[in-house]
């Protein structure tokens, strides 16, 4: 039997809705979703509770030390963020597809967003033990400049034009490729900024549970929004498809 | 030919051009000297001249200058459409960059030659010492900055509001090895030199170089598309 033409249009029809939905329309898949942001809720909530509640108030700084619990995992999260984002530009430069491009600009700017949070628990945290909010150690002064390399990146995205997701890419590896000498710098050129505290195991075991908890979450809630600005990036890549077709089918909007 | 023949055969196009018409040179020589007059006057006024000033205000001149350079170098492949006619040509995309940077890398060294002793005289620096290794500093900060440059120069040579997004694009990018070049200047500044941090800090400029060299290699091959 030969597959009619309405039979055709039907299977775009649903194609279509799938995608504009937000994928894939099986029900366990949709279930996934909204759990996972149930579970980011509950780590969070857990978290917060064991931060202050379970662990330890650390001895010289007190209660300001509690900005750990949340600049640490931002930082983390921030790194992992750019990782996948600078995987994902070179796999666009070298495959030109753009679902990697999409995962790309979706990740590094949730970089983005978790190097502010960095930024400004920082220089809280600082103000209260250094007593200066800022201090021009090379740790710090090269997490600035990786947080200015992302906003150009989001910059060239947005006011680049055609061509602009190829160039951005390229500022994403130039940015990236700098990473291991800034993270290994603080080993040569000693500044202010705590070296790895907890790489080296100098962390009482509620704090690192806290810790631990806390980075679950935050790596929750980083899976959710790169989940939701993914399907936000498909379903504009769709609508852009559509108004294409839409002008060549004639049916110009008046 | 060659990659490296025809890199060659690009930069002796450029350079002769340039000793044809002077206009980038002189530009790029009076707009440094300018801003290290400024700066020199704006930070300090002749009193209180901190070796870490003279070397802030030493690279950043160099970068600004740079900068101008490189606009004024793409403008004029552009106006007379050169980048499409050396992308149509069988000159490998690799050689069209390395000779762009190493054009923009030589007019950066003159104007660095003329400008260093002049920094040396305002701010009263010890030069005589250690000018083999700010030398050699210099020749890797702008190494790395000029490769930078010609990369997103070219690919942006024909973009939508290209001459802001260049800037974005260039300044963070070679942020680190601004900072590599102005703390071991500083260093060298300093009158007594700590060997070993002069050291480090340029290994941490061939590092960056190296990793810029191959990145910029990589991609612009892959991204000029005419």
């Amino acid at each position: 039997m030969t597959a009619s033409p309405i039979d055709h249009e039907n299977k775009m029809d649903q194609e279509e809705r799938s995608i504009l939905s937000g994928g894939n329309s099986l029900p366990k898949a949709r279930l996934l979703f909204p759990a996972t942001v149930l579970t980011a809720f509950l780590l969070i909530g857990l978290g917060i509770y064991l931060v202050f509640y379970i662990a330890p108030t650390e001895a010289v700084m007190g209660l300001v030390q509690k900005i750990f619990y949340i600049h640490v995992p931002a930082a983390w999260v921030m790194f992992l963020a750019l990782l996948i984002g600078a995987g994902a530009s070179v796999a666009f430069i070298a495959t030109r597809r753009d679902g990697a491009d999409r995962l790309a600009h979706s990740s590094l700017e949730l970089a983005t967003l978790f190097g502010l949070m960095v930024l400004i628990t920082g220089p809280l945290w600082g103000y209260k033990t250094w007593g200066t909010p800022w201090e021009w150690d090379v740790r710090l002064t090269t997490f600035l400049v990786l947080e200015l390399v992302l906003l150009a990146y989001l910059l060239v995205r947005a006011f680049g034009g055609p061509g602009a997701r190829l160039l951005a890419a390229a500022i994403a590896i130039f940015g990236t490729v700098q990473l291991p000498i800034v993270y290994f710098s603080v080993d040569l050129w000693r500044g202010q900024h705590p070296t790895r505290v907890v790489s080296e195991g100098g962390l009482h075991p509620d704090m690192l549970l806290a810790l631990i908890v806390c980075l679950a979450g935050f790596l929750l809630v980083f899976l959710v929004f790169l989940t939701a600005r993914l399907a936000i990036g498909r379903a504009e890549a769709r609508l852009d498809e559509l108004y294409l077709l839409a002008e060549d089918s004639g049916l110009e909007e008046t | 030919m060659r990659p490296f023949t025809q890199a060659a055969t690009i930069l002796r196009k450029d350079l002769l051009t340039e000793l044809r018409s002077g206009e980038l040179f002189a530009s790029m020589l009076l707009f440094a000297l300018l801003l290290v007059l400024l700066f020199s006057f704006s930070f300090t006024r002749g009193e209180d001249s901190s070796p870490e000033s003279a070397a802030g205000i030493l690279w950043i001149s160099m970068t600004f200058a740079g900068t101008l350079g490189l606009s004024r170098a793409f403008d004029r492949e552009r106006e007379a459409d050169g980048l499409r006619a050396m992308l149509l040509s069988p000159a490998s995309r690799g050689a069209i960059l390395i000779a762009k940077a190493v054009g923009i890398l030589v007019f950066m060294l003159i104007t660095a030659i003329l400008i260093v002793p002049l920094v040396a005289l305002l701010f009263q620096v010890p030069l005589v010492d250690s000018i083999a290794r700010l030398g050699i500093l210099l020749f890797l900060g702008m190494l790395g900055f000029s490769l930078l440059g010609a990369f997103f120069g070219a690919l942006m040579a024909k973009g939508r509001s290209r001459d802001l997004l260049f800037l974005i694009c260039l300044y963070p990018l070679s942020y680190p090895l601004l900072i590599a070049g102005v703390l071991g200047t500083a260093e060298l500044f300093s009158g007594e030199p700590v060997r070993a941090r002069v050291e480090l800090f340029t290994s941490i400029l061939v590092a960056f170089d190296a990793l810029i060299a191959v990145a910029a290699l990589w991609m612009f091959e892959r991204l000029v598309v005419e």
